[in-house]
């Protein structure tokens, strides 16, 4: 299948400050990808840096086989929507999605209609005039309505309801069955949107720690709680990811080994486990940084 | 949305396993049409990718089959084939856990059976 | 080429920037100063400068203009150069409307004999010495010079942000300095003077024209490194 970003040792730097640092990793087509990380880890300057926006220090970056540099073949092909997207002071809705409408080849204007009407979007209003959930959803709306072949969404749901996140996430996959795209989610949400993403990508300082496929991610890790020396007796070998003792009890999470034995084990010697979610996992793994071991191959 | 989705294991097993409750429950007759993988999709919230590697789970053991341009199929004797192999599964997940925790709560083999039977008059 | 016509839309979706306010500025000003031509005497020629309001409105226009729309149109994934001509034809149309319309004024005026009470709003001595060719000219240079020097300093200030702003204008005011110190120092002041008397306003507006060259090539090379 052919890739639709390629990125090669890519690095950002500012300053006194390494954004990005020799970050590789390839996007096929028509997969929904999750970009997952914490605050500052550099999502928004990776996806910045796919869309042209701000240019790389160093490295390779090729979005639909091109260079995005003022590449027009490549840059029609892409609508990112980012959290803190700028419209012109005086637009209302309707002259943002008029505007996208000229902009963007694939746009469906009945779709748009009816997302509109989804989200409840008065389309005289000054977009200078919304609160932040609305203007989050004009962002949704021109996303979608888009069907760019790459589309990108930055923690596009800020000041949203539960209801609106729900409604965005259902009408994103409505669409993408029908009109498969490739599509990048980035956000802090995991939980939310965990079932939808096909392959997982995650970044903590500037650095890609995870790019794997979804189900597989799901699968790695598992929690065992039990009495401390047993736990600590299990552990020894293993990958551990977090560890949180309570009374004479240890909880720990710990990565699957190869063969898949390690849960039998850990029944075997009266521990008990837990399945350890998306959110959870990654969670751990850029916030615990400091506990991981090695791997101890034998 | 029904409340399948669990976070902590693969998404496609958990569809396969779905598919597999339907064909022993009845509500997926043999030779009878599985949703589609876009409507797996958008029932359940998930990807589509990760619906059709859990039908294409249940294509490899035989379970179901492919027509060629119109979908999937619940095969001939894929009833009595999933019902084998969620006794296989009910051996180990549940009977060996039981034994290992009667085990250590010191319940004697008979007193486990005796509790056996009374949980079959309590149905 | 359909890139650039988004930007046109873009641009225009703000007609209020672009036509109206200017427009009632200028017939603001027109309305006022007629008022007071009424009321005083008719006896001796009313000069106003007046229509320099609309000159400078679209300066600040084009200081304002990419601040207001460069980071949606990248935002929207539009190639820098698309961004560029949009706004170079949308400065170009804006600047044609004014010169259109003050050229159109400015012969009324001169026929109804400065609509009755001998105001000098949009026709003067020496500016519209030339032929009618020349008097539009003039203005359209006039325009686009100005337009342009306000969106080189705008695609200056995305390039460099606030410290780069504040570094150009300390350099911009040395320069300046220095330039002023060696006219005195030198005692050119009269011969510049000369030069400028010797020549017609539609000759000097032709100078300009370089300048409007420049100021383009300048933008152009600003935004083409900017980000958002």
């Amino acid at each position: 299948m052919k890739n639709v970003i390629e990125v090669k040792q890519l690095n950002k730097s500012y300053e006194k400050f390494n954004a990005i640092h020799d970050t590789s990793f390839a996007l096929q087509a028509n997969k929904i990808y999750g970009l997952l990380g914490r605050n500052g880890a550099g999502k928004t300057t990776l996806m910045k840096m796919i869309t042209a926006q701000i240019f790389p220090t160093s490295g390779d970056l090729k979005v639909f086989g091109e260079g995005p540099y003022e590449n027009a073949n490549v840059l029609s092909q892409i609508c990112f929507i980012k959290e803190s997207q700028k419209y012109p002071d005086h637009y209302n809705i309707l002259d943002a999605l008029d505007v996208s409408k000229s902009i963007f080849p694939n746009w469906d204007v009945n779709f748009s209609r009816s997302l509109i009407k989804d989200f409840n979007l008065p389309l005289k209003r000054r977009i200078k005039k919304l609160s932040r959930g609305m203007l989050s959803a004009v962002g949704i709306v021109i996303g979608l309505a888009s069907r760019a072949p790459l589309t990108i969404f930055d923690e596009p749901y800020l000041g949203l309801d539960a209801v609106s996140r729900g409604l965005f996430y259902d009408r994103l996959m409505e669409d993408y069955v029908e009109h498969p795209r490739t599509v990048i989610l980035s956000t802090h949400l995991i939980d939310e949107v965990s079932s939808l993403l096909e392959h997982i990508l995650v970044m903590d300082n500037g650095k890609l720690i995870i790019d794997q496929d979804a189900e597989e991610l799901r699968g790695k890790a598992f929690t065992v709680t039990g009495q401390a020396s047993k736990v600590e007796a299990f552990l020894i070998g293993k990958e551990t990811v977090h560890r949180e003792p309570f009374g004479g009890l240890l909880s720990a999470t710990v990565i699957h080994s190869e063969n898949g034995s390690d849960q039998k084990q850990a029944t075997a010697s009266g521990l008990e486990i837990s399945p350890v979610s998306l959110q959870q996992l990654v969670v751990h793994l850029t916030s615990g940084r400091s506990e991981q071991k090695e791997v101890n191959t034998k | 949305m029904k409340n399948l989705i669990d976070d902590g294991r693969p998404i496609f097993v958990q569809i396969a396993e779905r598919i597999e409750d339907d064909i022993i429950e009845g509500g997926l007759p043999e030779e009878a049409q599985v949703p589609s993988t876009n409507q797996f999709a958008a029932f359940y919230k998930i990807n589509p990718a990760t619906a059709a590697k859990g039908v294409n789970l249940l294509v490899d053991e035989g379970i179901l089959y492919k027509k060629r341009g119109i979908g999937m199929f619940v095969a001939g004797g894929a009833r009595t084939k999933v019902i084998e192999k969620r006794k296989e599964q009910f051996f180990d997940e549940y009977v060996v856990t039981m034994i290992r925790e009667a085990e250590k709560l010191g319940i004697t083999a008979d007193q486990l059976m005796d509790m056996i039977q009374r949980g079959d008059n309590k149905r | 080429m359909n890139r650039i016509s988004g930007v046109l839309k873009l641009h225009y979706r703000d007609k209020w920037s672009w036509i109206y306010i200017p427009a009632i500025i200028l017939f603001f000003s027109f309305g006022v100063n007629l008022t007071v031509s009424f009321l005083v005497s008719n006896q001796e020629d009313l000069y106003t400068g007046g229509i320099s309001s609309v000159v400078i409105y679209i300066f600040v226009a084009g200081i304002i203009v990419v601040g207001k729309t460069f980071p949606f149109a990248i935002g929207m994934s539009i190639r820098r150069i698309d961004y560029f001509i949009g706004s170079v034809i949308i400065g170009t149309i804006s600047s044609a409307f004014f010169t259109s319309l003050i050229f159109l004024f400015a012969q009324l005026e001169k026929q109804t004999n400065g609509w009755g009470t001998r105001l000098h709003f949009f026709y003067f001595p020496y500016v519209n010495d030339g032929t009618l060719l020349e008097q539009f000219i003039l203005y359209m240079i006039l325009f686009l010079n100005t337009f342009f020097l306000g969106f080189l300093i705008s695609s200056y200030a995305r390039r460099f942000g606030r410290k780069g702003m504040f570094l150009g204008a300390m350099v911009f005011l040395l320069i300046g300095s220095i330039v002023i110190f060696l006219l005195h120092h030198f005692e050119v002041w009269g011969s510049i003077f000369s030069w400028f008397a010797s020549h017609t306003a539609v000759q000097i507006a032709y100078w300009l024209m370089p300048f409007t060259l420049l100021y383009l090539l300048g933008s152009y090379r600003m935004l083409r490194r900017a980000v958002i």
